[in-house]
């Protein structure tokens, strides 16, 4: 350690200035300088417009693609806000229309169930008139068969009854009452 | 031969036969038209309509009757008196005379224009069908 210290102040004593006891070699430093300098006036004069005209013009495709994302998002969000429109509209008139069928399936219902009361009723009553007819046909046929058993059976009475002396009778009665 | 109707036939034989011409000379004139005529089949017709002509035109009645039984004389005198009155016939001759035993008693008379039924068949059948409705 003491050894380099000793060999940097030796070095800076010949060179009897600061930079020179820095260790830096002014004529080296500005060349340096200028070829900084050139290089910044090369990269200012050809490289940086490029670049930051590249940049600005990436920046400004960022931004538009940002804007038209936001344009996209918000257009996807109008849009979904329209679906939803759309579907709640769908559902009121599904929901609309379902309850219109189902009135109209009760009101079906109900006219069949009606109309099937009122034919069961025009059925029974049919049936009931039929038969009181019937009943008064087959009555007026026992009764047609009774009248005719009667007149048989007094057919068959009054052939035993009468003579030829009764017969005779019966003939000078009818001719009388006939003047 | 003329066509001419069966009802001026029966007035022509009418007439003849109140005149007094021959019963059978009318009869063999009559069946000889009406077998012209290829009206045989028409004499009934033709007897009945001379009845009524004689009826209506001379009161000369004839009738036919039906009974259950054979009639005696005295019902037939009373049967023939009976209609001289109600047909106010000045004669009565009786056609037929015929036994019906389905009549079962009473009498049946018919006339060229009425009908007397005092028969017990009729009266019942009028009782069935007054009893029938």
């Amino acid at each position: 350690m003491h050894t380099i210290q000793f060999f940097a102040a030796s070095e800076a004593a010949k060179n009897d200035s600061l930079f020179g006891a820095l260790g830096i070699d002014w004529r080296t430093l500005i060349l340096q300088i200028i070829a900084f300098s050139i290089l910044v006036w090369i990269l200012g004069k050809f490289v940086y417009p490029h670049l930051i005209g590249a940049i600005d013009k990436r920046e400004k495709a960022i931004e538009e693609s940002v804007a038209a994302a936001h344009e996209a998002e918000a257009k996807a969000e109008q849009t979904q806000k329209e679906v939803e429109q759309l579907f709640k509209k769908a559902r009121e008139e599904s929901a609309a229309i379902v309850d219109t069928a189902h009135k109209e399936a009760a009101n079906m219902v109900k006219e069949a169930e009606a109309k099937a009361k009122k034919r069961a009723e025009q059925i029974v009553a049919d049936a009931r008139a039929q038969l009181d007819q019937d009943i008064l046909k087959a009555r007026a046929q026992l009764r047609d068969e009774a009248t005719e058993l009667v007149a048989l059976a007094t057919e068959k009475i009054i052939r035993e009854k009468i003579d030829t002396k009764k017969d005779k009778t019966l003939i000078e009665t009818a001719l009388k009452e006939a003047r | 031969m003329q066509k001419i109707t069966r009802r001026k036939v029966a007035e022509y034989v009418a007439d003849q036969l109140h005149s007094g011409v021959s019963t059978k000379k009318l009869v063999d004139q009559a069946v000889a038209y009406l077998k012209d005529q290829g009206k045989l089949a028409d004499w009934e017709l033709l007897v009945r309509d001379v009845e009524d002509v004689l009826a209506r035109k001379y009161h000369v009645v004839s009738a036919r009757i039906t009974t259950a039984r054979a009639l005696d004389a005295d019902t037939r005198k009373a049967l023939k008196d009976f209609i001289m009155q109600t047909e106010k016939a000045q004669s009565v001759t009786i056609v037929s005379e015929t036994v019906d035993a389905d009549l079962i008693g009473g009498v049946v008379v018919r006339t060229p224009s009425n009908v007397f039924d005092s028969s017990v068949q009729s009266k019942l059948k009028q009782l069935v069908a007054t009893t029938k409705g």
